[in-house]
C-alpha cells in the first residue's frame, strides 16, 4: 500500500470514529448547550440590570471574569508552546497530539477574550478601544497582541490542515453533504503532495511556528504588565511576566493532557495517542511545574522578607488560614507537588495518574489566578470610609458563575463541533514517513 | 372563683393602656424650623429654610412641605414666596432687588418664615427682623501693600446712610473649592473695615481675584456679603503640556515606533505565508491543467 493509499485509509478510520455520535456524546452535547442557554439567560440579565448583578463593587472592579480570561488565555499556550517548539525540534512523536494542542489554543483564544467584553458592561463602548486607544496604555497592548495571536493561531491551524483536508476533499468513501465537500475543496485548495508544495508548506508552518512562540509569549507577558505595570501589592512585581508565562504553559500543558486522555479514552485512539505521549508531555508538565513552584516561592518569599505594610496586608490575607489560606496553600502546594509526585515517581506514573495530576494542575492554577486578582484588590491604599462590607469582600454572584460556566462549556462545545469538521489526529502527517532533517535552518 | 374576679381588672388595664398608646400616637409633634437670611452682593435676598422634627429621639427631614415666607410692616404682611422642602428638608427662597417690602416703623424689616403642620406635625413660624445695611468695596495701597476696604451703612429708617461701627467683617478670596479668609476686623467709627490683601495669591490667567466682603449672621443684620473683582499681580501661569508622553494623550515616538515594527514585522511574516499558500495553490492549479492537457 503506497502513502496516499494508506492516508486515506487511515482517514476514513478516525473520521468513521467522529462521524456517528454515541449517546454519550450526545448526552453531553445536550448538557453543554443548556449551560450556554442558561449563561445567556444570566447575560441577558446582566445587560438589562447591569453590572450590579455581579458581586463586583467599588474595591474589586476585576472578578472572576478576569480570573476567566487570564486562565482561558494561559491554555491557549498548548497549542503555540508545545506544537510550536516540537515542530521546530522535529519530535516526529508529537503527530498524534499536534492538532488537539491546536485546537485548544484557537478556542481558548476565541473564548478568553469574551470576559473582558462581559466585564466591561458598555459593550457599546468596544469600538472606543480601537478608535480612542492609548498606545502607552497596557490593555490597548492586550488587545493588539491577542488578535494578532488569534489571527496566527488560526492561520498555523489552518496550515496544519491543508494536507487533511486535501485527502478529505479527494476521499471518496467518506459520505459527506455536498456543502461539507464543498468547504474542504476550499480549504484543501489545490494541495496535491507535490515536491515543491510540501517544501512551501514546510516553510510556511516553520515561520509560524517560529512567530507563534514569541507572540504567545509576548500576549502573556502583556496580561502580566496589566498588573504588573500599576502599583498595587502583589501585582507590582518584575518577575511578573515570566511568571505568568511559566504558569501559561504549565496549565495549558496540563489542558492538553486532559485532552489526550478524553479523546484516547472516548473515541477510542489507543494506537495513536500512546501512553509514550503522556508520558512524554508529563515530562514536560514535571518540569514546568518545578519551574512554576520555583517562581511562585521566589515570588512571595521576597515581597513577604521586604515587609512593606502595605504588601503584607496582601501576604497575610493570603497566608491567614481564615481568609485566604487555606486556596493558596492548595494552589501553591497542591498545584506544584501533586503533579510532580505523580508524574515524577516511575511506579506512580500512569496514563490515569498523570491525567488526574493535570487536572488538579488546572483546578489549582483557575485558583492562583482568583487569588492574583481578588485579594489584591479587597486591599486598597486608602480604604472607603464606612465602607460597604461587600466592598471589603468580594464574593461572585450568580450571574459570574453562570457565565464561567457557560465558558467552560462553548470550549467543550467548541471541540465537538471542531472534530466533526477536521480530523483531530493529524492523518497525512502519521501517514508520512519520518522527517530526517538535523537543523531547524534546514527548514527555512 | 378568683379567676373571674380577676378577669375585669384585666380588662380594665388592657383599655386604659390601648387608651394611652392611642394617646400617644396621636400627639402632634411639633417641627424644629429653621431659617437663615443672607442678602447677597446684587441686593437678592436668600431664605435657607430646614424643616425637621424629632420623633423617638431621631431627627426625622420633614420632606415636601410647603413653607411661606412674609414680609411684615407697618401696613400688612405680603407674602414673598412659597417654596416646598427637599427630601433633606430643606428649601431655598431667593427674593430679588426689584420686590418692594413693607418696612416697619424703624426702617428694619422683620420676616416671617410659616410652615402650616400637617396631621402629624403641628404649625411653626419663625421670624427673622434685620436691618438693611449696605456694604460697599474699594480697593487701595498703603505703605506698598495692598488693602481692601469695607463700609458699611445703614439703608432705610430714620438713620438711613449712617456708618455703623463695630461690625464685624471677614474678608474671603474665592478659591476653587472653597473660600479662603484673609482678615476680619471690626469697623470703625467711620464704618470701615480694610484688611490686606494676601501678597502672593494666584489669580485667574489674567491675576483677577473675587475678593468677598462679608457680615456673617449678625443678630441685627443677618448676612450681608459684598463681591469684587481685583486685579491682582500674579496670574495664573499654566505650564505648556507635556508632549508625547506615558501621561499624555500622544505616546512617546519610541513606544510608536517599537508597535509599528513588532506589528509589522508580525504581520509581514503573516503575509508572506499567505503567499505561500497561495503560491501551493497556484503550483497545484498548474499541475492539474499538465495533467488535463
Amino acid at each position: 500500500m503506497n502513502q496516499p493509499e494508506l492516508a486515506q485509509k487511515t482517514l476514513v478510520e478516525i473520521v468513521s470514529r467522529f462521524k456517528k455520535p454515541s449517546a454519550l456524546s450526545k448526552g453531553l452535547f445536550t448538557f453543554f448547550a443548556l449551560v450556554i442557554l442558561w449563561a445567556a439567560y444570566a447575560f441577558i440579565t446582566q445587560l438589562m440590570k447591569g453590572q450590579i448583578v455581579t458581586g463586583m463593587r467599588d474595591y474589586v472592579v476585576w472578578g472572576i471574569y478576569d480570573v476567566n480570561f487570564i486562565f482561558f488565555i494561559g491554555i491557549s499556550y498548548a497549542g503555540a508552546m508545545i506544537s510550536g517548539i516540537l515542530h521546530l525540534l522535529h519530535a516526529e512523536w508529537r503527530k498524534p497530539i499536534i492538532r488537539i494542542a491546536e485546537m485548544i489554543t484557537v478556542i481558548s483564544v476565541i473564548i478568553g477574550p469574551v470576559f473582558i467584553l462581559v466585564e466591561m458592561g458598555r459593550l457599546d463602548r468596544i469600538f472606543n478601544i480601537f478608535m480612542h486607544g492609548r498606545i502607552q496604555s497596557p490593555i490597548l497592548w492586550d488587545v493588539v497582541a491577542i488578535t494578532t495571536y488569534l489571527s496566527c493561531s488560526i492561520l498555523f491551524l489552518y496550515l496544519a490542515l491543508i494536507k487533511d483536508y486535501a485527502l478529505l476533499r479527494d476521499n471518496t468513501e467518506l459520505k459527506m453533504p455536498k456543502l461539507q465537500r464543498y468547504f474542504y475543496r476550499k480549504l484543501g485548495a489545490t494541495y496535491a503532495g507535490l515536491p515543491e508544495q510540501k517544501k512551501l508548506l514546510e516553510r510556511a508552518l516553520t515561520i509560524m511556528s517560529a512567530i507563534i512562540i514569541p507572540l504567545a509569549v509576548l500576549v502573556h507577558s502583556v496580561l502580566a504588565w496589566i498588573f504588573g505595570m500599576t502599583i498595587r501589592p502583589g501585582w507590582h512585581s518584575t518577575i511578573f511576566a515570566p511568571y505568568f508565562v511559566i504558569a501559561a504553559v504549565f496549565s495549558g500543558t496540563a489542558v492538553l493532557i486532559i485532552a489526550m486522555w478524553v479523546f484516547r479514552k472516548f473515541y477510542n485512539l489507543e494506537e495513536y495517542i500512546t501512553e509514550m505521549h503522556f508520558k512524554y508531555i508529563g515530562t514536560i508538565l514535571l518540569v514546568l511545574a518545578a519551574l512554576y513552584g520555583y517562581f511562585t516561592f521566589s515570588e512571595y518569599l521576597t515581597v513577604w522578607y521586604g515587609s512593606q505594610s502595605w504588601e503584607l496586608e496582601v501576604i497575610y490575607k493570603l497566608f491567614n488560614l481564615s481568609y485566604y489560606g487555606v486556596w493558596f496553600y492548595i494552589a501553591a502546594f497542591g498545584g506544584v507537588l501533586i503533579p510532580m509526585i505523580l508524574v515524577g515517581f516511575p511506579f506512580l506514573r500512569s496514563i490515569n495518574t498523570i491525567t488526574i495530576g493535570s487536572v488538579i494542575a488546572v483546578v489549582c492554577m483557575w485558583i492562583k489566578r482568583y487569588l492574583i486578582i481578588i485579594p489584591t484588590l479587597e486591599t486598597p491604599l486608602l480604604p472607603l470610609q464606612d465602607a460597604r462590607p461587600e466592598y471589603a469582600h468580594y464574593s461572585a454572584s450568580w450571574v459570574e458563575w453562570s457565565l464561567t460556566a457557560g465558558g467552560m462549556a462553548t470550549f467543550c462545545l467548541f471541540f465537538m463541533i471542531f472534530m466533526k469538521f477536521m480530523p483531530i489526529i493529524p492523518v497525512a502527517d502519521i501517514s508520512e514517513a519520518p522527517e530526517h532533517k538535523d537543523f531547524i535552518s534546514e527548514k527555512l | 372563683m378568683r379567676r373571674t374576679k380577676i378577669y375585669p381588672i384585666i380588662f380594665l388595664l388592657a383599655l386604659i393602656s390601648g387608651f394611652g398608646y392611642n394617646a400617644k400616637a396621636d400627639e402632634l409633634v411639633s417641627p424644629q424650623l429653621g431659617a437663615a437670611y443672607v442678602k447677597l452682593t446684587d441686593g437678592t435676598r436668600n431664605f435657607s429654610i430646614s424643616l425637621s422634627a424629632r420623633i423617638d429621639d431621631k431627627r426625622v427631614n420633614i420632606t415636601d412641605a410647603p413653607v411661606m415666607v412674609y414680609a411684615a410692616g407697618e401696613t400688612g404682611k405680603k407674602l414673598l414666596g412659597t417654596v416646598k422642602t427637599s427630601s433633606t428638608g430643606k428649601a431655598v427662597l431667593n427674593v430679588g432687588p426689584d420686590i418692594s417690602l413693607p418696612e416697619n416703623k424703624d426702617g428694619n424689616y422683620t420676616f416671617e418664615v410659616q410652615y402650616g403642620g400637617n396631621t402629624k406635625v403641628t404649625s411653626a413660624t419663625k421670624t427673622i427682623q434685620v436691618q438693611d445695611v449696605s456694604l460697599t468695596m474699594t480697593f487701595g495701597e498703603k505703605d506698598s501693600v495692598k488693602t481692601v476696604s469695607v463700609k458699611v451703612v445703614t439703608l432705610k429708617g430714620k438713620g438711613a446712610n449712617t456708618a455703623i461701627k463695630a461690625v464685624p467683617v471677614e474678608f474671603y478670596i474665592k478659591r476653587l473649592f472653597c473660600l479662603y479668609r484673609f482678615g476680619g476686623e471690626k469697623t470703625d467709627s467711620a464704618g470701615i473695615s480694610t484688611a490686606a490683601l494676601p501678597k502672593k495669591m494666584p489669580g485667574d490667567t489674567t491675576g483677577n481675584l473675587v475678593v468677598i466682603a462679608r457680615i456673617v449672621e449678625n443678630d441685627d443684620y443677618g448676612t450681608v456679603e459684598t463681591i469684587q473683582n481685583f486685579k491682582g499681580d500674579n496670574p495664573l501661569i499654566i505650564e505648556p503640556k507635556a508632549k508625547r508622553g506615558l501621561g499624555d494623550t500622544d505616546a512617546p515616538l519610541w513606544m510608536v515606533y517599537t508597535l509599528l515594527v513588532l506589528l509589522s514585522g508580525v504581520w509581514c511574516h503573516v503575509i508572506y505565508v499567505i503567499s505561500l499558500v497561495v503560491r501551493i495553490n497556484m503550483i497545484g492549479k498548474r499541475a492539474r491543467r499538465k495533467l488535463q492537457s
